[in-house]
């Protein structure tokens, strides 16, 4: 259990996030959406423990996630963020046991192997392994972080739930990645990792969040349990643009489009 | 790209073990005057205090082992702590294109050491027996560290580093503490801290035992600690933000390894003076033979540094026989059109505008 207590995050007198509270549950993936500037990549740090809250507290599993100590956290959670560059030339393979180094001292083990093996098919990689990071198109690079962030977590002895973040994970990839890694992150919430996202593509985020968390200029604005009961008004309150819900014929639930002379 | 992809890491470390030993013994042989493998064998044998198969000349036996031994070893040393300390702050600042030569640790380094040499010995320090030889290594050391700082502050903003601005910067500090020791040379009792092309240029000339033991302490020392960092270095290559998620302390991370390169590069320009280049092109040619992981760049610029050295004091004694050129000249012919290589390669990223490390 992944718990925000009264959030404030303020740097230079700015502040960036006022007064959050939030409750994030094993098996359900949560999106956080808002307007450019509204607090969420703030948010989205401070509930992965990499900065400090000016006022009040993040608990995981209740314990102050400040009071974790660097490693600790690292074997529960990870990161996935919008774009990696890499200056030298290194093996996928080498990329993806990045992911492992929170779990061994100086040699990989078998296991850890094992764990990038699994990771690599689960994306479909695997064929991919001694290529050269910086020779892959935006979509698999991208995938490959995704394995390398799974193996991260990959651990099925430790009775305590997992909790994987997408700092918008797939702002720069076409249509097909898109929907991959978010149907490969949705499953990922079956075997109990929790998963918050940063997204802003809102009709993708329907599609699969369980939760969404919608946040303007550093305030929560609500907090949805079910996306059907997202209407226009607050998503056209969010995102200060006029949009209109016309349902998903697959799945029922809702669709926004923007009105035409916007 | 990776030449020898398919070879093992203990075969490229076997190898480059094999051909710094040859090399080592090559080295000791060439010069003004030649000493053949014969005499070469002999004077150890006279050394240990056995019986010698042919005549010992005992001014060549002194020259080997007070001058070619030392020098020898003192070029196998620093050429390691130069392409340790390239691969190492070619890492934490993720560009191919930093090296202590051009970042101004060594710059600084030398200005604290000339300081010394000017004021250190002229005063009351020089009394206090042994505690002479280690002032120089840390006024260096002092001086290296303030040029590191001034520069990383200067091309840094809120973790990041703009190698654009670090290498203007390294113009600057280098040009300010070139100017200071060509300043202070004037000043210098001492013959060789008299020399600006030695502070510019680098010699290998002056050196003896005491100095391989000063800068060998140090070397091994921070050798066996950056190797201690080989991981994080590699996952400071995703940024710095992802490798904190990886459970890694950043910012402690970047204020140990700077502190431990200016040690390692400081001492050792203290003893030959500022060599600029094989930082940034051993490194280089590691990487084009076998990918890019911080462990194997690590103990191969290590064994590789020491090899180029060398070969190029080697040719430095060589080249205007029986006279001897500044080893920077050298260094500086072979390193900088890697430099413009490396510039030319990564020019699709200087277009981009920001040029981020």
């Amino acid at each position: 259990m992944l718990k925000a207590k009264n959030l404030t995050y303020r740097i230079d007198n700015q502040t960036l996030l006022n007064n959050v509270s939030l409750e994030f549950k094993p098996g359900e993936f949560t999106v956080i959406m808002g307007q450019n500037g509204a607090g969420k990549s703030t948010l989205l740090r401070l509930l992965a423990g990499s900065i400090k809250a000016t006022e009040g507290e993040v608990t995981l599993f209740d314990k102050n996630i400040n009071n974790y100590k660097e490693l600790e956290l690292a074997r529960i959670r990870a990161v996935l963020s919008q774009h990696y560059e890499i200056s030298f030339p290194v093996s996928i393979q080498d990329i993806v046991m990045m992911g492992r180094y929170p779990h061994f001292k100086s040699e990989p083990s078998r296991k850890d192997y094992e764990i990038t093996d699994t990771t690599l098919s689960m994306m479909g990689i695997n064929n991919l392994k001694d290529r050269n990071y910086d020779t892959l198109s935006g979509g698999e690079a991208q995938k490959v972080q995704m394995a390398r962030v799974l193996s991260q977590i990959w651990e099925h002895d430790t009775k305590n739930s997992k909790i994987l973040f997408l700092d918008e994970p797939v702002s720069q990839l076409d249509i097909q990645y898109q929907y991959f890694l978010l149907k490969a992150a949705k499953d990922f919430t079956k075997e109990n990792i929790m998963v918050i996202a940063i997204l802003h593509d809102l009709n993708l985020a329907l599609t699969y969040a369980d939760n969404i968390v919608f946040l303007k200029k550093g305030e929560l604005v609500k907090t949805f349990n079910s996306v059907n009961e997202i209407s226009k008004e607050i998503v056209n309150q969010v995102f200060d643009i006029e949009m209109e819900d016309i349902k998903n014929p697959f799945s029922d639930k809702p669709h926004f489009i923007v009105k035409h002379d916007n | 790209m990776n030449l020898l992809k398919n070879v093992k890491y203990r075969t490229i470390y076997l190898s480059l073990g094999i051909l710094l030993f040859l090399l080592i013994i090559l080295s000791t042989r060439v010069g003004a005057v030649n000493i053949t493998y014969n005499q070469i064998l002999d004077f150890f044998l006279d050394a240990a205090g056995k019986k010698p198969y042919g005549e010992i000349n005992p001014i060549i036996e002194g020259l080997f082992f007070q001058i070619r031994l030392p020098r020898t070893f003192m070029c196998f040393i620093v050429g390691a702590a130069l392409s340790v300390s390239g691969a190492l702050m070619q890492s934490l600042f993720r560009n191919p294109i930093v090296e202590p030569g051009l970042v101004g640790t060594s710059a600084g380094a030398a200005l604290g050491a000339s300081l010394m040499f000017v004021f250190g010995k002229t005063s009351l320090f020089e009394s206090v027996f042994f505690l002479g030889d280690l002032l120089l290594p840390v006024s260096a050391f002092i001086g290296g560290l303030v040029a590191t700082i001034i520069v990383y502050k200067f091309s840094s903003y809120y973790g990041k580093v703009n190698v654009a601005t670090m290498i203007l910067a390294g113009i600057a500090v280098n040009a300010m503490a070139a100017g200071g020791t060509g300043f202070l040379s004037y000043f210098a009792r001492d013959p060789q801290a008299r020399s600006i092309t030695f502070w510019n240029l680098g010699t290998f000339s002056g050196a003896d035992w005491k100095s391989v033991i000063i800068v060998s302490i140090s070397t091994v020392l921070c050798f066996f600690l950056v190797l201690r960092y080989s991981k994080q270095l590699n996952a400071i290559q995703l940024g710095e933000t992802e490798a904190g998620y990886l459970g890694f302390n950043v910012e402690r991370m970047k204020i140990q390894l700077i502190l431990i390169n200016t040690l390692m590069v400081a001492v050792a320009t203290s003893m030959v003076g500022v060599i600029s280049f094989v930082g940034l092109t051993v490194p280089h040619l590691l990487r084009l033979m076998k990918g890019s992981d911080n462990r194997y760049l690590i103990i191969g610029s290590g064994l590789l540094g020491a090899i180029v050295m060398i070969v190029a004091d080697m040719l430095a004694r060589i080249i205007i026989a029986p006279s001897e050129m500044p080893i920077g000249i050298i260094t500086a012919f072979v390193g900088a059109p890697v430099f413009l290589f490396l510039l030319y390669k990564n020019r699709k990223k200087h277009s981009k505008g920001g040029f981020f490390a």
